[in-house]
């Protein structure tokens, strides 16, 4: 039974190398060894998941195409993060730092792969807890100290309502294992299901604090606006994709059972995050803060792609699109985010990085070469988040709608539903355009009223805002492979007794059956990912 | 299927029972000689209520959370004790990769002088 | 030899080339230079058309010899399939086979290729050639223009558009290249686009053939869901294109008759009106004049206002099949020519005289075509080409003069050039002759056989014989006219204008050498064709006039008829005459003429363009202005006060919500279990 050792590996490589990063930092002081090192840790677990995703295994790990996908994304946005913050803190925390950054990808990865409910939430804290740290040490000051005290009571608070969604489930089904989960749920001597109903609202509620999804949402400004450009690009990508990829684990696949009913609740979400996090941005000067709303209401248009999934029945090919569209729009966001991030970090007047909007002002103009190349990328990512064609924002909204006005549900009146889902996320759409083109308005069209001061060190920050528009370009000139990609990242190993649709790059289909006598049967495995 | 949850019930009966008792022999038995230090919550420690601005030593919340982590630790030792002999031998080894991180984390409190109490 | 399809394909890629090399060297490279790759590129063009003429003549005469077909013609594939579209929907289907088998869709595939036959390879010979002395012509009349080497840029494009306007064999490829050379007019009118008047005759010349070109798309859009196919020509797979051979050797019954027949037929009419400026969409043509006159010469007397000629030539057989199609374009033909007629008269600009002139000729070309017969057809297009030499001659005559003028070309402001300007002089009445109709000149000929044509028809239809009354009228008009602007820009006492300075001499080499070739061919062609009997009897192996000869009406005429040769020859040289009388010392008898004309308002009436300016400024400009400041007003203060109240509503939402972002730990968490609460209740409610 060394198989769970080995699919683990890069998660394993990771911890290794975070424990040998905080062990050995403490001893030698030095900067830059820990990043590379870090990078080095990136790099070897990328080369274990090319070399080790061959075999599935059954029991609390599966390794199909979500966690694969996740378990990549979650890699690739580690390493960019990780450059952006090449810069941490100068105070010598740089080891610290480093490490718990990589155990937040330990935890997201392990998050991805996990079909188990102790396992998942293992993996959910190894995200909150390293970020706890990272959020103290971003920045010593006061507006920091309290980012960090906010987000600390607020995550346990939202990590106990998980734990009790959990401990619902498990008091419902007495399994911890989701497939079994689901099984026991659908079965006919299931009864009532209200506990299951109960568990899956605590576990959205609980997720929902992790994807900052209205109600849920209430940390994200003052967390974002009190921390570093770095910590916010982490808070608005990493939770995000640890919080979906388990929502889509527990809520839309396991829990068959509650689930006809939890869909208008996504619904409602949805919208709420959406309406929100839009409104509440037009008001916003501070650039992060502004774009934590920002982040807010992505959370709302990626909970139409989920509520998508939910209401047409997993298993159905509407609900596969809506997956992959929920996939490609992390994707596409976290690129344009962290890109933005990255750019913003790079700007600084005086000690500080960049804090309000009116700060860019005539960026592209105020001279330098590096200044009018952050200004540039700025400007691409907002078009990119705004969802303007042909850059790779576009294409995120363009599933995700299309999967909404795809929606017919056995149920009645479910079509109405989703249309006018659609239409409000298309109205969303049109009013964030208005403060992210405010802010290419006060770059571009204004004069300059004073020079940032392009911040040291931060060459690693400049190639991840450059790297970051390269790719936003190429998935929108080229989404083809992108969404094959995604749609690759919605075929769910579920034991479900019944087929996946078949995927249109000639993937195999997972149809493994459960076993007699409740075992969990060996899931088909899909070669490496991406 | 549904396992009987009536234990469950019997022992938050009796853990009820036992605080409502406990704190009455308190109140029928005590002396009724309070002391400043008598009437803190927490005789070691730090009085929870008081103004938020209040300074205090974080070095004592560095050593109370590394003593929570080795006495958490026991926790875990305990049914891990139970049956790692019964088990295949990655059991033990387990727990053992578990002792090792805990060490590696003694030792970087150690190296960051988290017990040296200036 | 070179083969037909490498010529096919050279002739429009070499003016493309020279376009692209001075679009991009031209303004910085190339500058005073620029006309050399278009001089050399229309001229190898030129050539091309020469031979792929030859070729196509030898090819045309075995395989009428051999096969007996309806026609000679080639498909020169490119190689490139512009659009496909597997399932398009189709009214009904005039394909072989599917009737019966019932099905509504068919694929809808474009693909570029040329064809050859000998209209097309007739009308590439005239493009190429025209363009080719208008290009050495503006050597010497654009020289030391700003523009210089965008307006050869124009000109290239025109050229290549042009070629493939008549070379490629698919309506919709028609349509492409029938809107790239209305856009090369746009530009070229507007050359000048500091002018007030250019930029807003650019803009008229565009809006006008909007309208024709409306009626154009909708004529191809019935083409397709008639025909299910928007080919000339037979598809390799087997199916019918709307000119093929195959469906021409079948007959009437292949076509579309009826009302659906008509309705295509006088909607192309319509593109072809607007196109070849006749009524009622004529009104852009004279003002196209503000653009250069080597543009005036080449695009609106020689060759992009015969396209539509050109069309309704292509389509014959589908106005056979139209029902009183043939009538209408008559009708219209024989009102405008009449019409421009008399308003030339009048006119005192002598570019504009010119243009009336260029739409009353047209109107002489469609009455040809109207005629329906093979002889009618072929005449028509016959005087097309010889109009193209002489009304090329005479404009760039026309612009050597206002070159010597410097810049004015009003009339009455000069006179007795003739000394002044020798070459000039002699050209211009070489033209001025051909274009009166006189014998031996070209246009004697080709509008003989045009008032032929129709004198043969006007034997059993009244309307015809009305029609050539009108075509006589107007021959008699137009020599009138032609000659009232010679003898006073010419004759007379010698008089011009300060503008012109010490510039009133003749022109540069690089301008007359044109206007002396143009004035020989103006002499020469229409008696060489005429005496040989070549050009009508090489047209009529194209397919479609194959398909009129065979199913047309059965006109046995010849070329030429005497009565009618001579009744026009009376007529012009009574025209000749007349202006020589009155012009240009009979001043006070001029006017009493006038006076007693306007007593019936004719004079005011010529002088007035037939009022159609106001007219349309009254009936559809006005009412069109009041509804686009209806409508301004009605998105002014309804719509974007809807809109700004909408857009202020998230900024609300917002600001209502902001309370909610205290700070505090404690009612964040509040808020997160409140929600919780909310969801559990909704859930299990």
């Amino acid at each position: 039974m060394s198989a769970p050792v080995v699919v683990l590996a890069p998660e394993i490589i990771l911890v290794v190398v975070a424990a040998t990063i905080y062990v050995a930092g403490a001893f030698a002081r030095s900067r830059d060894v820990w990043v590379w090192l870090a990078l080095g840790g990136f790099l070897s677990a990328a080369v274990a998941m090319v070399m080790l995703s061959v075999g599935a295994v059954g029991g609390p790990i599966s390794v199909d195409g979500m966690a694969i996908y996740v378990r990549w994304l979650a890699l690739g946005l580690g390493a960019l993060l990780l450059l952006t913050s090449s810069r941490p803190s100068g105070q010598g925390s740089t080891p610290e730092y480093v490490g718990s950054l990589l155990l937040t990808v330990a935890g997201v990865m392990l998050a991805a792969a996990s079909r188990e409910l102790v396992l998942l939430f293992m993996g959910l804290e190894l995200v909150s807890i390293p970020t706890y740290i990272l959020l103290y040490l971003g920045r010593r000051d006061a507006a920091s100290q309290e980012a960090a005290t906010k987000y600390f009571f607020l995550s346990i608070l939202a990590s106990a309502m998980l734990l009790y969604g959990f401990s619902f489930l498990y008091g419902a089904t007495g399994s911890t294992h989701l497939a079994v989960i689901g099984q026991r749920l659908a079965s006919p001597e299931a009864g009532s299901l209200w506990l299951a109903r109960a568990a899956m609202v605590l576990v959205l509620a609980g997720l929902g604090f992790k994807i900052a999804a209205v109600p849920f949402h209430f940390y994200a400004p003052d967390v974002y606006q009190g921390t570093t450009h770095a910590n916010a690009a982490l808070l608005s990508v990493v939770p995000k994709l640890a919080g979906f990829v388990a929502l889509v684990r527990v809520v839309d696949v396991a829990l068959e059972g509650a689930r006809d009913d939890a869909w208008p609740i996504v619904l409602i979400l949805a919208v709420a995050t959406m309406t929100v996090g839009n409104a509440m941005a037009l008001w916003q000067q501070n650039l992060r803060r502004l774009l934590a709303y920002s982040s807010i209401a992505h959370a709302g248009y990626m909970l139409i792609a989920l509520a998508v999934s939910m209401a047409t029945g997993f298993g159905t090919t509407t609900a596969w699109e809506g997956m992959a569209a929920l996939w490609l729009y992390l994707l596409v966001y976290a690129v344009a985010t962290v890109g933005t991030f990255a750019a913003l970090s790079c700007l600084g007047r005086g000690a500080e990085s960049v804090q309000s909007v009116e700060e860019l002002t005539g960026l592209p103009w105020t001279g330098g070469r590096v200044r009018p190349v952050l200004a540039w990328t700025i400007g691409l990512f907002m078009f990119s988040l705004a969802g303007i064609p042909p850059l790779a924002g576009f294409w995120g909204k363009l599933a995700v709608f299309a999967s909404a006005l795809s929606v017919e549900g056995p149920v009645e009146g479910i079509r109405g539903w989703f249309i006018v889902l659609a239409v409000v996320g298309v109205l969303n759409a049109a009013v964030a355009a208005a403060y992210y083109l405010r802010i290419i308005g006060v770059m571009f069209f204004r004069r300059p009223l004073g020079v940032p001061r392009v911040r040291e060190g931060t060459g690693g920050a400049l190639a991840v805002a450059i790297f970051s528009a390269v790719l936003a370009v190429a998935i929108g000139l080229g989404p083809g492979i992108w969404f094959r990609d995604a749609r690759r990242a919605a075929i769910i190993e579920a034991e479900a007794p019944r087929p996946l649709p078949m995927a249109a790059g000639g993937v195999q289909t997972a149809d493994a059956g459960l076993r007699p006598g409740g075992e969990v049967g060996q899931g088909v495995g899909f070669g490496s990912g991406l | 299927m549904q396992v009987s949850v009536l234990p469950v019930f019997l022992l938050m009966a009796f853990v009820a029972g036992l605080a409502v008792v406990l704190i009455l022999v308190g109140y029928v038995f005590n002396p009724g000689r309070p002391t400043p230090v008598k009437r803190m919550p927490y005789e070691s420690g730090m009085d929870p209520l008081h103004d938020t601005r209040r300074r205090f030593d974080v070095r004592y919340y560095l050593v109370a959370i590394a003593f929570l982590v080795f006495d958490v630790e026991i926790l875990f030792l305990y049914p891990w004790a139970v049956v790692f002999r019964s088990g295949p031998a990655w059991v033990f080894g387990g727990g053992m990769v578990f002792l090792a991180l805990l060490a590696l984390g003694f030792i970087y409190d150690w190296k960051k002088g988290i017990f040296h109490w200036r | 030899m070179f083969e037909i399809r490498t010529l096919a394909i050279l002739i429009p890629a070499l003016p493309l080339a020279a376009a692209l090399v001075t679009a991009v060297l031209g303004k910085r490279v190339l500058r005073g230079a620029s006309h050399w790759p278009s001089v050399a590129a229309i001229g190898l063009a030129w050539l091309a058309s020469m031979a792929l003429l030859i070729q196509v003549h030898r090819r045309a005469s075995e395989t009428a010899q051999q096969k007996g077909l309806a026609g000679y013609e080639q498909i020169i594939p490119v190689g490139w399939t512009w659009a496909a579209v597997d399932r398009a929907y189709l009214q009904s289907d005039l394909q072989p086979g599917a009737q019966q088998a019932g099905f509504r869709f068919r694929s809808f595939r474009i693909a570029i290729e040329l064809r050859a036959d000998p209209l097309t390879a007739v009308m590439l010979a005239t493009v190429t050639f025209v363009s080719f002395l208008v290009a050495v012509y503006s050597v010497g009349y654009m020289h030391s223009d700003p523009g210089y080497w965008r307006f050869f840029t124009y000109i290239n494009l025109f050229v290549f558009s042009m070629t493939m306007l008549v070379s490629v064999s698919n309506f919709l490829l028609l349509y492409v290249f029938w809107e790239a050379v209305g856009l090369c007019s746009y530009l070229l009118i507007g050359f000048w686009f500091r002018k007030p008047e250019a930029a807003a005759a650019g803009k008229k010349a565009f809006l006008v053939n909007r309208v024709g070109d409306f009626g154009f798309a909708l004529g191809v859009f019935l083409l397709w869901i008639t025909y299910g196919t928007l080919n000339f020509h037979d598809g390799a797979d087997g199916t019918l294109g709307i000119l093929g051979l195959g469906r021409l050797a079948g007959g009437p019954g292949l076509f579309v008759s009826g009302a659906t027949g008509t309705a295509i037929c006088l909607l192309l009419m319509l593109g072809a009106c607007g196109k070849s400026a006749q009524l009622p969409l004529h009104v852009w043509l004279p003002d196209a004049m503000e653009g250069p006159t080597p543009v005036s010469a080449l695009i609106h007397a020689a060759t992009m206002v015969t396209a539509g000629v050109y069309m309704v030539a292509r389509c014959s057989p589908l106005f056979v099949a139209g029902a009183g199609a043939l009538e209408v374009v008559a009708v219209i033909g024989g009102l405008t020519a009449l019409m421009a007629a008399i308003i030339a008269i009048t006119q005192t600009d002598l570019k504009r005289i010119l243009a009336y002139s260029t739409i009353s000729q047209l109107g002489y070309m469609f009455l040809g075509l109207g005629a329906g017969t093979r002889v009618g057809i072929t005449a028509g297009m016959f005087h097309l080409f010889t109009h193209a030499f002489f009304k090329a001659l005479l404009f760039l005559g026309a612009g050597s003069v206002m070159h010597a003028m410097g810049g004015v070309i009003d009339i009455r402001r000069f006179g007795g050039l003739r000394r002044r300007l020798p070459v000039t002089h002699w050209t211009f009445l070489f033209g001025c002759l051909a274009l009166a109709g006189l014998i031996p000149f070209a246009g004697f000929f080709s509008k003989d056989e045009i008032l032929a044509a129709v004198h043969a028809r006007a034997e059993t239809h009244l309307l015809y014989e009305i029609l050539y009354l009108a075509g006589i009228f107007t021959a008699l008009l137009t020599a009138f006219y032609t000659f009232r602007a010679y003898f006073v820009t010419f004759h007379g006492a010698e008089r011009i204008p300060e503008e012109a300075g010490e510039h009133a001499h003749e022109s540069p080499r690089w301008m007359t050498v044109p206007l002396v070739i143009l004035a020989i061919g103006s002499l020469v062609l229409g008696a060489l064709f005429w005496w040989t009997e070549g050009f009508a009897h090489f047209l009529a192996k194209t397919p479609s006039l194959g398909y009129v000869t065979r199913y047309g009406w059965a006109a046995t005429e010849g070329g030429s008829h005497l009565a009618v040769a001579v009744t026009s020859t009376l007529v012009a040289v009574a025209g000749i005459g007349l202006a020589w009388f009155l012009y240009p010392n009979r001043r006070q008898l001029v006017e009493q003429l006038a006076r007693a004309a306007d007593r019936v308002a004719l004079y005011r009436l010529s002088a007035g363009k037939f009022f159609f300016d106001p007219l349309y400024l009254a009936l559809v400009v006005r009412p069109l202005e009041g509804l686009a400041r209806f409508s301004y007003a009605f998105d002014r203060y309804v719509i974007d006060t809807l809109v700004d109240g909408i857009g202020r509503m998230p900024v609300r939402l917002g600001a209502s919500l902001r309370w909610s972002q205290g700070g505090m730990i404690k009612v964040y968490a509040l808020g997160m279990v409140l929600g919780l609460l909310v969801l559990l209740g909704a859930m299990l409610w």
